[in-house]
């Protein structure tokens, strides 16, 4: 079976929509509940810079990668990473 | 600062005490996340050792770095959703009640009070070493009704927090008792 890698991306894009909506309630809970106090805005500060630096960082690492190539999956497709190089007779 | 929720005191009504669960709590959850995002560089070192090929396939690299991004993901989301749930539970003693305020996940939370008068029996439990050592457990607060129990759990010095409650409650009782007394002619 052969298929564009980009396919794998679309449970990513699931999760990543799951992932913004409990940001996205966690930020609401973090403003409507927490006192009014510099703590709470901290917290809020923290979560938000390092959601944006995982998210930033996740598009960075994701982006130069070729997800056109096809991928083919069948048995004899599948190289076997754990084979070890033959040995050489010195 | 009276939490948010506290959106009105009775006249005369002054918070007292306002309390989170000890720091202990974060703490876990912070070090938890952190050997949790440490998991991907011994898997990276894991498969250097035994399987070098894979960070060299078309396939099984981008997908090792798609599920590495998403674990990372995850366990921040997880993490600080935990870190909230910790945040936004608090405990409030005020002149007149005990304020129970509990975030249980992302869409429940519930805010429950007691009025000091009611309260029959307050328990303050410390337990294993960690507790022992840095002075946090439970306290359990008995109402005379026979399910009505508040239970503040891994709260900063409950020793402290119980004979507050039980100082409180006592004044309060003697307050009601002389109001409720007719005056004499």
């Amino acid at each position: 079976m052969t298929f564009p890698l980009w396919y794998v991306l679309i449970p990513f894009g699931v999760f990543l929509f799951f992932f913004l909506l409990v940001c996205l309630f966690n930020t609401y809970h973090l403003i409507r509940y927490a006192d009014g106090g510099a703590l709470p805005f901290l917290v809020l500060s923290v979560y938000l810079a390092g959601t944006v630096l995982l998210l930033g960082g996740g598009f960075l690492i994701l982006e130069p990668l070729d997800w056109m190539q096809a991928t083919t999956i069948s048995p004899d497709s599948l190289p076997n990473f754990f084979e070890l190089p033959p040995a050489t007779l010195k | 600062m009276a939490h948010a929720i506290v959106t009105k005191l009775e006249p005369g009504e002054t918070v007292v005490l306002i309390r989170r669960a000890h720091w202990i709590v974060p703490l876990k959850i912070i070090l938890t996340a952190l050997v949790l995002f440490a998991v991907p560089l011994g898997v990276y070192q894991l498969i250097v050792f035994a399987a070098p090929a894979l960070l060299d396939h078309t396939v099984a690299r981008p997908i090792l770095l798609l599920l590495t991004v998403t674990y990372t993901l995850a366990v921040w989301l997880f993490s600080f959703t935990d870190f909230i749930d910790y945040f936004l539970d608090v405990w409030i003693l005020t002149s007149g009640r005990v304020l129970n305020i509990e975030q249980h996940g992302l869409f429940r939370r519930t805010a429950s009070e007691l009025n000091l008068s009611s309260i029959q029996d307050v328990t303050a439990e410390t337990k294993g070493i960690l507790q022992t050592f840095f002075k946090f457990g439970d306290v359990f607060v008995q109402t005379a009704a026979e399910h009505e129990r508040f239970h503040m759990k891994q709260i900063a010095r409950p020793d402290e927090m119980k004979m507050k409650i039980m100082e409180l409650s006592e004044k309060d009782r003697i307050h009601e008792q002389g109001v409720g007394t007719p005056a004499k002619a």
